[in-house]
């Protein structure tokens, strides 16, 4: 393709590549000045395929909802005003903040859009406040990469596709397929191309990773991390006295709870852990993968954690895929910049400190904290927030509370590096000039910090810190067994998991507004069991109401033949969904508590909704 | 047909291979200006498999159409006529492959191009060049019916519909 920018795919941790052809015509439209998007065959992760987002990539830079010009509230308004309007009043409302009531009333978040570069620079700006909070905010990221930390595994990690088209043996846990399709290409090279290959998939119902599972270790729902546990004591008994790189810690793990006790919770087939266990520990070349936001969650954190140790007992190779583009690399710049500080808050924290009133202000890049952490933490911080600024390309949830919106570019428009699941340093270039007066974050973020320097410093006096710990303190994960009840809430009669949809991403920010995922799916949907679907006399495309602790919603219904009937799945990727969902802080973990809830489900009478 | 430029590919999906994500059909809406040509066939609750246009030697659709707008271009592609088509719906209801949507976009019927514009250019469909599996190919039909996996557009599954 001629005059064609190579770009990065601006959905998924995965880092495909595409082309965009900058305002040479594209066909059918006939038109000069349209840009076009091609797929590249050179491609080295995904060898030319673009799943249903990534096909989308150039419908989010023309997109018509993009936002153009900097607002402003003025008069409970947003107007529209001019970049030195917005910046200045920023810069002000910031100073006089820290001024009034410490630079520690304010919080910073980066979002897993910026680059790499970007988060350093908004890392900078927090230094330059002088602010302790400051932290990466795409909740199924966090805790996943929390949980990978915490578990202290240090196993080999997959660094390109190639060794995954040869690998003999893999676990694939939850629904990998549907969360970064283009994976599956590499998948299943490795499990067409040998005879004698295993492809263990971890999940609860036939979902479209499972159909292609051999064996398909069918655990009962929530119960990931048990099977898990499972494996790893059976592996770390196994290799007896063998010198492995083994830490005391995923002993302890598994130390609380009897083999019997992990056997019958499970649910899954002994041969078959046996088989893919001694797969994995014989073959030379095998893979344990595992998808955050993989429908089939009990602890993101724990399953993620448990995953990554039994990559390193088995010498298997280790990749954890992450629904936000460069969440890896976002939230290593806000670690390597030392952040949150002493006294500094993670990013669900500082919603609690902002819905008591102990956060006065937030400013968030390239993030929507406020549909990304929906429900009670978000309604009271947005109603006790003083100042809310938010960069963005879209309107959110966060720009319609917000004080000031600044539109910022996406990937396409902008320069930068990146960083993928598999560890590598991806280039962002510049194909188009972002719409309207739309500028990239990290000019922003440069903008802003000059005319902070002009103000004067305010006094460094902590106001809200609670003698926290540091970020990745030791919270063994065995404690967390121990605690943690082993099913969801008992609210409700039905467990409620999230479904993600392979057109429709993180937390819907961007694809919500989307043409193709508007038509794979126009209004979120339920899935319902066979059986439970007759039991409430309602067919696929009627409505139900479904009920939560957190609230109510009415969804669509989809009858789904493979689900257990205590179970139902809804994409998180609608505000109406996500907020049926528990957002807890767990205090010990610092985070978000993700463990999905129960719900009721009602069919609504005829005529009365 | 005996023009010189007749293409003889056409788009092969493998069984074993499909995981139904539908980047297929995203890469169909994205190249035909939000419509899609490409229905997703539902196989008994286990898979769901993009349903292609088979660009049919004598093609049922065109007969059926009572304006002449479906007709065979100098390809061999059978093509539809945004001008022409009225939106009758009798080429959905002749097809016998089910492959034209129900849904009209524009008021008119979606209809597989093999996206004629990058072929003539050498290159493969959208659908073929996105699909995330590896599972669709764009292939010589002359090589491939005689092979014993082939039948009728599709590559025989060894494993994918019984792998449930
Ligand atoms: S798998 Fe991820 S990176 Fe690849 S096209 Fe899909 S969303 Fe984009």
């Amino acid at each position: 393709m001629k005059n064609a920018e190579r770009s990065i795919c601006p959905f998924c941790s995965m880092g495909c590549t595409l082309f965009i052809r900058p305002g040479t015509g594209a066909p059918y439209v006939g038109q000069e000045g349209i840009p076009a998007l091609d797929y590249d065959p050179e491609g080295h992760v995904n060898r030319g395929s673009l799943c249903g987002k990534g096909n989308m990539a150039l419908e989010l830079m023309t997109h018509p909802h993009r936002l153009q010009t900097p607002l402003l509230r003025l008069d409970g308004e947003l107007r529209p005003a001019s970049w030195d309007a917005a910046l200045d009043t920023l810069a002000s409302e910031i100073e006089r903040i820290r001024n009034a009531d410490g630079p520690d009333a304010i919080g910073i978040l980066a979002g897993p859009c910026l680059s790499n570069e970007e988060a350093a620079r908004a890392a900078t700006l927090a230094h330059r406040i002088g602010t302790p909070h400051f932290d990466f905010c795409l909740p199924e990221d966090r805790v996943i990469l929390g949980g990978i930390a915490r578990s202290r595994a240090h196993p080999e990690p997959v660094t390109s596709v190639e060794e995954i088209d040869a690998m003999t043996a893999m676990l694939v846990v939850g629904d990998l397929f549907t969360l970064a399709p283009c994976i599956a290409k590499p998948i299943l090279n490795a499990r067409y191309e040998r005879r004698h290959n295993v492809l263990g998939v971890l999940g609860f119902w036939k979902s479209r990773t499972a159909l292609f599972g051999k064996p398909l270790l069918r655990n009962r729902p929530g119960r990931e991390a048990v099977v898990l546990a499972l494996l790893l004591a059976t592996a770390l008994d196994d290799v007896g006295g063998r010198s492995v790189p083994w830490r005391a810690e995923a002993r302890m793990v598994l130390d609380g709870l009897d083999r019997a006790t992990l056997q019958d919770l499970a649910g899954v087939e002994t041969a078959d852990l046996a088989w893919l266990l001694d797969a994995l520990r014989t073959e030379e070349r095998s893979g344990v993968f595992v998808g955050c936001g993989f429908a089939e969650t009990e602890r993101v954190d724990l399953v993620a954690g448990l995953a990554a140790l039994l990559a390193e007992a088995t010498g298997s190779r280790f990749l954890s895929m992450l629904t936000g583009p460069n969440s890896r690399g976002v939230h290593r710049a806000v670690l390597e910049a030392g952040f949150p500080k002493a006294g500094g808050l993670t990013s669900p924290e500082m919603l609690e400190a902002a819905g008591t009133g102990d956060l006065t202000a937030i400013v968030s890049f390239g993030c929507d904290p406020l549909s990304s952490l929906p429900g009670r933490l978000a309604d009271a911080a947005a109603e006790k927030l003083e100042l809310v600024a938010v960069t963005g390309a879209m309107p959110s949830e966060t720009s319609r509370v917000a004080d000031v919106v600044l539109p910022s570019a996406v990937w396409g428009e902008k320069t930068g590096t990146t960083w993928s699941a598999f560890g590598e340093a991806g280039a962002l270039v510049e194909a188009m000039p972002p719409p309207g007066a739309a500028r990239p974050d990290g000019a922003i973020l440069a903008d802003l910090g000059a005319r902070l320097d002009d103000a004067p410093d305010a006094p460094d006096a902590p106001r809200i810190g609670r003698g926290r710990r540091g970020f990745f303190d030791d919270i063994d994960l065995h404690v967390r067994m121990e605690q943690r009840e082993l099913v969801g809430r008992e609210v409700g009669t039905h467990l409620l998991l999230p479904e993600f949809v392979p057109s429709h991403s993180g937390d819907g920010l961007f694809t919500r507004h989307l043409s193709w995922p508007r038509h794979e799916m126009p209004e979120p949907v339920i899935a319902l069991s066979r059986a439970h679907a007759a039991e409430l006399e309602v067919q696929e495309g009627d409505h139900v109401r479904v009920r939560s602790r957190e609230a109510e919603a009415v969804l669509k219904v989809r009858v789904e033949l493979n689900l257990p009937d205590d179970v139902v799945l809804a994409p998180p990727h609608y505000p109406e969904v996500r907020r049926l969902t528990s957002w807890r802080l767990d205090t010990a973990l610092r985070d978000l508590d993700l463990r999905p809830g129960r719900v009721s489900v009602e069919p609504i009478p005829e005529g009365t909704r | 047909m005996t023009s010189p430029n007749v293409v003889t590919k056409r788009i092969v999906l493998d069984l074993d291979r499909c995981t139904g994500c539908r980047a297929c059909g995203a890469a169909c809406h994205v190249g035909h200006h939000d419509q899609t040509n490409l229905v997703p066939g539902k196989v008994a609750d286990v898979a769901l498999l993009p349903v292609h246009c088979r660009h049919c030697a004598q093609p049922a659709c065109a007969a059926a159409c009572p304006t002449g707008a479906l007709y065979t271009d100098e390809y061999g592609f059978v093509r539809r006529s945004e001008l022409l088509c009225i939106g009758c719906r009798s080429c959905a209801l002749a097809c016998p492959f089910g492959v034209i949507p129900d849904e009209f976009v524009r008021h008119v019927a979606p209809k597989c191009d093999l996206c004629v514009d990058r072929v003539v250019e050498g290159g493969i469909p959208r659908c073929v060049a996105a699909c995330t599996a590896g599972a669709l190919s764009f292939v010589d039909l002359e090589e491939t019916v005689g092979t014993p996996e082939y039948v009728g557009g599709r590559i025989q599954s060894r494993s994918t519909l019984r792998r449930a």
